[in-house]
């Protein structure tokens, strides 16, 4: 028993570490946007590949586990459950299985942690925001969170927040398609805030998901993937994603919702004009 | 161990699980029973008629009300005599004076926001396929029942009719909206134009209106729903026929496009949401529900108010007709209250520095003058109702006995229900607690008023410059914000407009960020020494 219990711990182990090194989605499910519907919708974000090989890695290192560990619990209940009058034993445990036992999840918590730094390094550091000398790159437009609403506000032709020609866009998050000088997707910045509780700003399709704590600011920014976001819209009638909130912020969580729409950059210049002159329309 | 205890040996187990099990599956199905809901007199109208010893007279008001406006299972207008003579049915979606470029929105929308799946099977011929649709029973029973021999056939096969044969004129249900299609259309042609061009029926808005909006706005519009008790600021209550943020002139009843507007973005940072997720068609069926309410609950008070007024305390058919007449006279002409392109926007945004600063300038000596006498509520710091101090006009102290008095003569406030220690309802006056506290003039719901902070940036009615210009103009319905005064020009009130912005502007929350981004690079900068970038923040904060 002890043998086949270390046997599958340290299989378990070698195959998750092996995984965690190993661009697995190629061989595995081939290197589609719809190659992960099986749980998450199809998405095209930069990061999207990322975020997936990620969860997929700790889904299934944990259904695993899941499996080993409650298989085990069952297996010993049912074995020891008969009506036994065997004299109980005295022991004092084995020093084996307690060291297996807590240095298998170890090393799979190390795996983990050491597969998703550079993801979330990309994702979440200050300099993730910041162009290669340290400056803050422009903010694209602000998230506000409040009850039951997500408002975002543009900073308009000239580029600034807090002047007149700032305009609010309610329920939809419009987005251009810009690529930088590379020809990589350009990084678009946003200031994510909330104006009461706690909300979660989540896009399932761009694959993510960021708290908004009132009293902060933060600086979250977005890619997008222009050929997988194409071929993500040529499958579906609505042109628009669904953005949500991710944390139970109050009764009306459940109506807190938005959408995200990409245009490409003429339209989305198009777009800005249209919204400057409601702005300053008289309808 | 013989008498070791196991969950099998436990009496009535079997039962036990049983009953868990069935109390999982029946919460499955919950029902919050809503659809029966009748529409009840509002608890001020009561204590009206029962101040005039006429409680046991209610039947009445309920039946005239029943007569012009049906039941919340099955609401409708009254066609009066004048109404048919002039070929007028506010019931018929076609009579519902709707712009091309709204009927183009409303087919657009049932094409991919409300319809999709539906009309994707009808495309693919798929027709007995085709799943109901939330709040739409009336488009289904027809469905159903004209459209029936597609649900076993295909179209030119036999028992299947391969051309439809026409609309039919008897059909009952006779507030959905069908073009006249030609009598060379196919099932197929005929299926698809049912959906496109669904407009909903009040019956089926009322059904979308007690999912949606019923848990505050309440059945009957009162805002008394069952999650308003928890609202700051409290939801509407339509039966007053007053709405806040509108286009049309101060006291006139709201247009459609208004009330689908804040259906819309959403009254910001109220409970009040963006419902932009529903289509085109569905937000404007809402405004019609939310009308038809507004008139039933301006009737009912007119009505009560007539019948204590009567020596017999009787309620003659004429007097029904006239007070119907009388709301239906508010609300038929509000399209043309409406008050756009009146003036101009002008463009701020190609405006010189200098202009800029002295239109401010102007604008914050009409805002502190006692001619438009803005500072008197919304303070000399432009924090209204959170400054550092009570705005004089609102600090005014008043007895609670008189207050209640005050409270008696108006008609319009809202009564809550409560339970007391005793357990038995009882109607109380909403937020009475918090007004006697802070002597705060309420507005005509009976809540206090509280005069908009503008150094928040949160402008409920919109924050786009002829929003908060109209607010200046008109008034805000139903508040102590009044319309302005004549003797100022609407160039003045633009500047007053500009000031309240650059208050705004001034406290944004990303200026303060902005500011903190430069000080944090030139601190960056003093510490590294990395060349000069010469900062013209400050320079350009200083022209705003």
């Amino acid at each position: 028993m002890m043998r086949l219990l270390t046997t599958i711990m340290l299989l378990a182990l070698l195959v998750f570490g092996l995984w965690s090194w190993v661009d697995y989605d190629y061989w595995l499910l081939g290197p589609s946007p719809a190659h992960y519907t099986w749980w998450w919708p199809e998405e095209f974000s930069t990061i999207g590949q990322d975020i997936d090989s990620l969860f997929y890695l700790i889904a299934v290192m944990v259904a695993v586990m899941f499996v080993i560990t409650m298989g085990g619990l069952v297996l010993f209940t049912w074995k020891y459950s008969a009506k036994r009058q065997d004299k109980a034993v005295f022991s004092h445990g084995s020093h084996k299985l307690e060291l297996l036992w807590t240095a298998v999840p170890a090393g799979l918590l190390l795996i983990i942690a050491f597969s998703q730094m550079s993801t979330f390094a990309e994702i979440q550091f200050a300099s993730a925001t910041q162009d290669e000398e340290g400056n803050d790159l422009p903010v694209h437009c602000e998230i506000w969170a409040s009850q039951f609403d997500w408002r975002f506000r543009y900073p308009g032709k000239d580029g600034r927040f807090g002047t007149n020609d700032d305009f609010e866009s309610p329920y939809e998050l419009v987005l251009p398609l810009q690529e930088n000088e590379e020809g990589d997707a350009k990084k678009l910045v946003f200031l994510l805030r909330s104006r009461d509780v706690l909300h979660s700003f989540f896009v399932p399709h761009l694959r993510f998901k960021r708290d908004a704590v009132p009293g902060m600011t933060q600086r979250i920014w977005l890619g997008i993937d222009d050929k997988q976001m194409e071929e993500v819209l040529a499958t579906r009638e609505e042109k628009s994603f669904d953005i949500i909130c991710a944390e139970l912020c109050g009764w009306g969580h459940y109506k807190m919702s938005g959408r995200v729409r990409v245009l490409p950059q003429d339209q989305y210049e198009a777009w800005v004009d249209e919204m400057t002159a409601q702005q300053f329309g008289n309808s | 161990m013989a008498n070791q205890r196991t969950l099998r040996t436990v009496p009535g187990r079997h039962l036990a699980a049983a009953g868990l099990l069935a109390v999982a599956v029946a919460s499955c199905d919950y029902d919050p029973g809503h659809a029966d809901l009748p529409w009840r007199l509002s608890l001020n109208n009561k204590a009206v008629l029962a101040d005039a010893g006429l409680s046991a007279s209610e039947a009445q008001v309920t039946g005239a009300l029943t007569t012009l406006f049906g039941t919340a299972q099955n609401p409708r207008h009254l066609i009066t005599g004048d109404m048919y003579d002039a070929e007028e049915d506010p019931n018929l979606a076609g009579d519902l004076e709707l712009s091309d470029e709204q009927l183009e929105a409303i087919v657009t929308d049932n094409r991919v926001k409300r319809f999709p799946a539906q009309l994707e099977l009808i495309a693919a011929g798929r027709f007995s396929e085709v799943p109901e649709p939330l709040y739409a029973q009336d488009l289904w029973a027809k469905w159903q029942r004209d459209f029936a021999p597609l649900h076993t056939g295909t179209p030119g096969e036999e028992g299947a009719p391969a051309v439809f044969t026409g609309a039919d004129e008897a059909f009952p249900v006779d507030d959905i909206w069908v073009p006249g299609l030609g009598d060379e259309a196919t099932w197929g042609e005929a299926a698809t134009a049912l959906f496109e061009n669904w407009y909903p029926s009040l019956r089926e808005s009322a059904e979308m209106y007690r999912a949606q909006c019923l848990h505050c706005h309440g059945n009957e519009g009162g805002g008394d729903g069952p999650t308003a008790e928890f609202l700051e600021p409290r939801p509407r209550d339509y039966r007053l026929g007053k709405f806040k943020w509108v286009a049309v002139d101060n006291g006139k009843r709201p247009r459609r496009d208004d009330l689908v507007s804040i259906l819309k973005n959403g009254a910001y940072f109220t409970a009040m949401p963006s419902f932009d997720r529903f289509s085109e068609g569905q937000l404007n069926g809402l405004a019609d529900y939310v009308r038809l309410l507004a008139m039933r609950g301006e009737t009912e008070t007119l009505l009560a108010l007539e019948m204590t007024g009567s020596d017999t305390g009787d309620l003659p058919l004429d007097t029904v007709q006239t007070s119907y007449a009388d709301v239906w006279e508010g609300w038929r002409d509000a399209e043309e209250n409406y008050v756009a392109g009146e003036v101009d926007v002008p463009r701020w945004d190609g405006m010189s520095a200098d202009e800029m600063v002295r239109r401010t300038e102007h604008g914050r000596e009409l805002f502190m003058g006692t001619t438009a006498n803005c500072f008197s509520c919304h303070g000399a710091d432009g924090r209204g109702a959170e400054g550092a101090t009570l705005p004089i006009s609102l600090a005014e102290v008043v007895e609670a006995d008189s207050l209640d008095a005050d409270y008696e003569r108006r008609g319009g406030y809202r009564w809550v229900e409560r339970r007391n220690a005793k357990g038995e309802v009882v109607k109380d006056k909403a937020d009475q607690p918090l007004m006697d506290l802070y002597r705060i003039k309420p507005d005509d719901w009976g809540n206090p008023s509280m005069p908009r902070n503008f150094t928040r940036t949160i402008f409920r009615g919109g924050s786009r410059p002829i929003d908060i210009f109209r607010r200046v103009k008109y008034g805000i319905g139903g508040t102590i914000m009044p319309a302005s005064e004549a003797s100022l020009t609407d160039d003045d009130l633009w500047d007053i407009v500009l000031y309240v912005k650059h208050l705004a502007n001034s406290n944004d929350l990303a200026r303060e960020y902005e500011r903190k981004a430069a000080a944090a690079a030139r601190m960056h900068e003093a510490e590294h020494g990395h060349g000069d970038h010469a900062e013209d923040h400050d320079a350009e904060e200083a022209s705003h």
